[in-house]
């Protein structure tokens, strides 16, 4: 049947006229035909039954008298029927009576039977009761042959068949054009929709020919493309609408990070599962696709129980919002999942799949257990920490307070909870000022430390430190706000303790009449003491940092030493390193102390200005070999006096025996033949008494001279005398005489000195030596001032002059030389400070003799002098009148 | 053999002061004998028994003035002594003094006069003895 539903119309048209027509033709022929050959073969029949109903009939007597030939002969007569090929006549015993044989094919034959005819195989056989007045004598039977029966049928089928072949051809070729106007609209449509269908496009139309059916369809075609067309867009919108969102859920279930799935119940087949379970579960979609139940191995051991447990629920219909388990990726790693389902009921109401998203909370729940665990943590720092933590609301009431909150201030968390600050802790000449902090919190929201009293529960002040955050919520406004304090009550003390321990550290230092410098291991300064200040004129913070040899020249070649003790944590000291400053010789003793405590690195310096301390020395040498040479002076003094004792003596001697005077001489002389005065005579012509006298005057000199010298050169007693100033001061004028100065740079005889003496002067306590050395020194100034190569003063002279006031002897050694300048005059009394070239003097003559004058005799001494015109020294001395 | 009693002995080991020290005595009209050194000055002291007064240098080639002193008291306790030294720094030990030895007894050299000495000579022998402080 399918075969024919898919013929076109055209087909099926024609197939149908064409049928219709084969079957009203088939039909009709067939009817006919069949009416025709029954015709015929009843034609024949009744033909073949006349025959031999005939022949019966002549056959009747034939056989009533038993006349074989007879009937053989009457039998005969039908030979010349072609088509009878047998005939034979049976007796009443239905044996053959007659029979008439055509050819030489045998027939047998048949069984009698009553008169019927029947056709078979090719032949109608006849059989014909021969009767008579009802009486039977036999049957004839002829058998007739179809063949031309058949041959009309044939003939007569043949036409037929070729009429009706003909009418169908006809009918065919009628029915193939005329077809056309059933079939062409229909085609022309089918055409259409099979192009709309093939193209999809509904804008066509299709051109309507007619009013009948078809025109209808056609309206109703076009009708139909029109509301398709509508449809069509719509539907394309819809199905754009519906790609996209496909798309959309495609793009989310492929790229969600989550695995979307669909899992039929109670199999545990999954449905659908999206490529993130590969990531999640590790498994593909296809492994989980492959494997149901799948997720029933991947559970943890741990949560298996509670697995079967919701998977039988789930099965019962019961299906908590979500549930959270622990799984194991494929590659061994544990993960947490959460899975969140849509339970989908068959129309039974049974669970038929889930449907449902799984998340990895791998990371959420070890954040959360991480959160729980810091939280316990911070828990515990909060009650364990000796610092106080306490929350605020926004009106400054407490909401938390934590243990070492109550034992910072006494109140207990319940008394604290709830109050605001200032009934608590804040004494009243504080509460504006952390009022003040407060409001700086709550609206800069940033962090604050302050530092302020509090008033604990006993009434006592303390001093706290306090760190304060406001608290933010997630908008970012302030809900409150947490401080960390802590009591530094006794920080602060301490702190005091130690600033004043720092601070008398420093004045110690400082007072240090050295230079303490500190530095670090690369030699930078890090402490800088006032002495330091003091020599250098540079400030701390001028220096800080800098490295100390640029500072202090003195240090340049020490650096490496300063190093090198740091290094080794030992001292290091280097005596008397030379420096120059404003163009003098310095010395200093530098001695490293490195710092070797507590890590902590570096050195300190002490730089002692030891300038004094070594030209001390060196004037002590200086003296040692002037006391040895005083020494040697001695002792040569000694070795002198002797053969001066002999010259001096022997002088006298030979005057006292030259002397008219003594009895003894008288005589002598006259034994000796002469007279005394007669030699006397001699004597003093040839002036012999005379060059005695002056060998006397000579050896005076030179035995007062050394005597000078000597009781100059003894360590003298300090033993104060009356003295007479002006002899002191002529002593000391011969003395300075005979001062030939190794350079020879002065000849003191040259000067002039005028003595202006007060005859009313009384004497004055003194020591004597001492004062000498006094008057020794200013005059030997004085004399070199007067003498010193290029500025000699014309008419040198030196004004000794003595007067009194009323408590005082005032003695003034004055000269006309250059004068002394202002710089000189500030610093001439200052131990070692000399105007003169190295190597002349010590220097230390005037402040050796400003120490004698000021301490040994509680005098003064002073100058005064106008450059170009001359110095004057004033020496007072205190006199005691009480004569 | 000496045919005076020498009174006076001067002991210096200086040549000029010890003859004209002597000569200036012997004007004086005292017995004088001297000594170059304190061994010379111990011979001759036991020899000449009437000696009643020495003068001592303090610096002798052998043994010194001082160490002169205490020997010859030991042997003569009656003994005089003066000190002439060129020494100007000369202490007078405490066994000098002990001996009765004061500091007006000691000259230094150079003396302008001898007088001095011989004055002083006067004083020790003569009556008017006096201790030290006299």
């Amino acid at each position: 049947m399918s075969f024919f539903d898919n013929l076109s119309i055209k087909n099926k048209l024609t197939g149908i006229i064409i049928l219709i027509t084969l079957l009203t033709l088939a039909g009709g022929f067939t009817f006919v035909i069949l009416n025709d050959i029954r015709t015929f073969k009843n034609d024949m029949v009744n033909d073949t039954k006349l025959l031999a109903k005939v022949t019966a009939d002549y056959s009747v007597t034939d056989l009533a008298f038993n006349d074989k030939s007879a009937s053989e002969q009457t039998l005969q007569k039908l030979e010349s029927i072609e088509y009878i090929t047998y005939a034979c006549i049976y007796d009443t015993s239905n044996a053959v009576f007659s029979e008439l044989k055509k050819s030489d094919i045998f027939v047998a034959a048949p069984e009698v039977r009553e008169t019927s005819s029947e056709f078979d195989n090719n032949y109608l056989h006849i059989f014909n009761t021969i009767s008579y007045e009802n009486q039977v004598y036999g049957t004839i039977y002829i058998r007739f042959s179809t063949i031309p029966l058949n041959n009309k049928i044939s003939k007569y089928l043949i036409t037929m068949i070729s009429l009706m072949a003909l009418l169908i051809a006809l009918s065919t070729i009628s029915a193939l054009r005329l077809q056309a106007i059933i079939s062409k609209p229909i085609l022309k449509l089918s055409q259409t929709a099979r192009d709309i269908s093939l193209h999809g496009n509904y804008s066509v139309r299709v051109k309507k020919t007619g009013n009948d059916e078809t025109g209808q369809l056609y309206d109703g075609f076009n009708t139909m493309l029109e509301q398709i067309q509508k449809r069509e867009r719509e539907r394309n919108k819809a199905e754009e609408a519906l790609r996209l969102s496909e798309e959309r859920f495609r793009r989310f279930a492929e790229n969600a990070k989550d695995v979307i799935y669909r899992m039929s119940l109670p199999e545990g087949r999954y449905e659908y599962i999206s490529p993130a379970a590969t990531e999640i579960f590790g498994y593909t979609p296809n492994e989980m696709y492959n494997s149901p139940m799948l997720i029933e191995k991947m559970v943890h051991p741990d949560w298996l129980g509670y697995f079967s447990e919701q998977w039988d629920n789930l099965l019962k219909g019961d299906m908590p919002p979500y549930y959270e388990y622990m799984i194991l990726h494929k590659s061994g790693k544990i993960k947490w999942l959460n899975q969140r389902n849509v339970l989908i009921l068959d129309e039974e109401g049974k669970p038929a799949a889930i449907e449902g998203i799984v998340t990895d909370i791998t990371e959420r729940k070890l954040a959360e257990e991480a959160l729980a665990a810091s939280k316990q943590k911070l828990s515990l720092h909060i009650q364990q920490t000796p610092l106080g933590v306490i929350e605020w609301d926004l009106n400054f009431n407490v909401t938390e307070w934590n243990r070492s909150a109550e034992t910072i201030f006494g109140f207990t968390r319940d008394e604290a909870i709830g109050h605001h600050a200032g009934d608590l802790i804040i004494p009243e000449n504080m509460k504006e000022h952390v009022n003040n902090i407060w409001n700086n919190l709550v609206n800069q929201r940033g962090s604050l430390r302050s530092l302020n009293k509090n008033l604990t529960k006993n009434g006592n002040i303390i001093f706290c430190e306090w760190y304060n955050t406001a608290l933010v919520d997630s908008g970012g406004s302030v809900i409150g706000a947490a401080s960390l304090v802590q009591d530094i009550t006794d920080r602060k003390r301490t702190d005091e303790e130690m600033n004043r321990l720092r601070n008398l550290l420093k004045n110690i230092v400082d007072s240090m009449p050295s230079v303490l410098v500190g530095v670090d291991t690369e030699g930078r300064i890090t402490q800088w003491n006032k002495e330091a200040v003091k020599e250098t004129g540079l400030t701390e913070d001028k220096v800080n940092g800098r490295i100390l040899s640029d500072v202090l020249p003195q240090m340049t070649g020490e650096m490496e030493k300063v190093k090198q003790a740091i290094r080794n944590r030992v001292l290091q000291k280097d005596e008397k390193v030379i420096s120059e400053k404003d163009g003098e010789m310095k010395y200093s003793d530098i001695t490293v102390y490195p710092l070797i405590s507590n890590g902590v690195e570096g050195a300190v310096i002490r730089i002692d200005d030891i300038t004094n301390r070594v030209r001390m020395e060196e004037m002590m040498i200086q003296t040692e070999k002037m006391m040895s040479v005083g020494g040697l002076a001695a002792g040569m003094a000694h070795e002198i006096n002797n053969p001066l004792a002999g010259i001096m003596q022997s002088s006298q001697v030979i005057l006292e025996r030259t002397s008219p005077e003594s009895p003894k001489n008288v005589r002598i002389a006259r034994e000796c033949g002469t007279d005394l005065p007669v030699i006397l005579a001699y004597l003093e012509k040839r002036k012999i008494i005379q060059f005695i006298k002056g060998i006397i005057e000579s050896g005076n000199r030179a035995s007062k001279i050394v005597s000078n010298m000597l009781s100059f050169s003894r360590k003298s007693q300090s033993s104060h005398n009356p003295e007479k100033m002006s002899d002191l001061l002529d002593n000391t004028i011969e003395l300075a005489a005979n001062d030939y100065d190794l350079k020879k740079m002065y000849d003191f005889r040259h000067i002039k000195i005028i003595r202006d003496y007060d005859p009313e002067l009384p004497d004055v306590s003194c020591d004597k030596t001492k004062m000498q050395q006094v008057f020794l020194n200013l005059i030997k100034n004085s004399a070199q001032a007067l003498c010193s190569g290029k500025n000699s003063v014309k008419y040198p002279r030196i004004t000794l002059r003595t007067f009194s006031t009323v408590n005082s002897a005032i003695i003034e050694i004055e000269d006309n030389g250059p004068g002394i300048s202002d710089t000189t005059s500030k610093r001439m009394f200052e131990p070692f400070y000399t105007t003169k070239p190295v190597g002349i003097g010590t220097g230390l003559g005037l402040s050796v003799s400003y120490f004698i004058v000021t301490e040994n005799h509680r005098g003064s001494l002073s100058a005064e002098s106008i450059p170009g015109n001359g110095t004057k020294f004033v020496i007072k001395l205190p006199i005691e009148r009480n004569k | 053999m000496p045919s005076k009693p020498y009174n006076i002995l001067v002991v210096d080991d200086e040549v000029a002061v010890r003859l004209s020290l002597s000569a200036f005595l012997e004007d004086r009209d005292f017995e004088v004998i001297s000594a170059a050194s304190g061994e010379e000055a111990l011979e001759l002291l036991k020899e000449n028994s009437n000696i009643y007064l020495c003068t001592i240098d303090m610096r002798l080639p052998g043994i010194d003035g001082n160490a002169l002193i205490l020997k010859t008291y030991e042997m003569f306790p009656e003994m005089k002594f003066l000190i002439y030294t060129g020494s100007t720094n000369y202490v007078l030990p405490q066994n000098l003094k002990d001996i009765g030895i004061c500091q007006k007894d000691i000259f230094h050299k150079p003396l302008r006069d001898l007088f001095v000495i011989s004055d002083a000579i006067e004083r020790l022998i003569g009556k008017n003895k006096g201790n030290c402080n006299g």
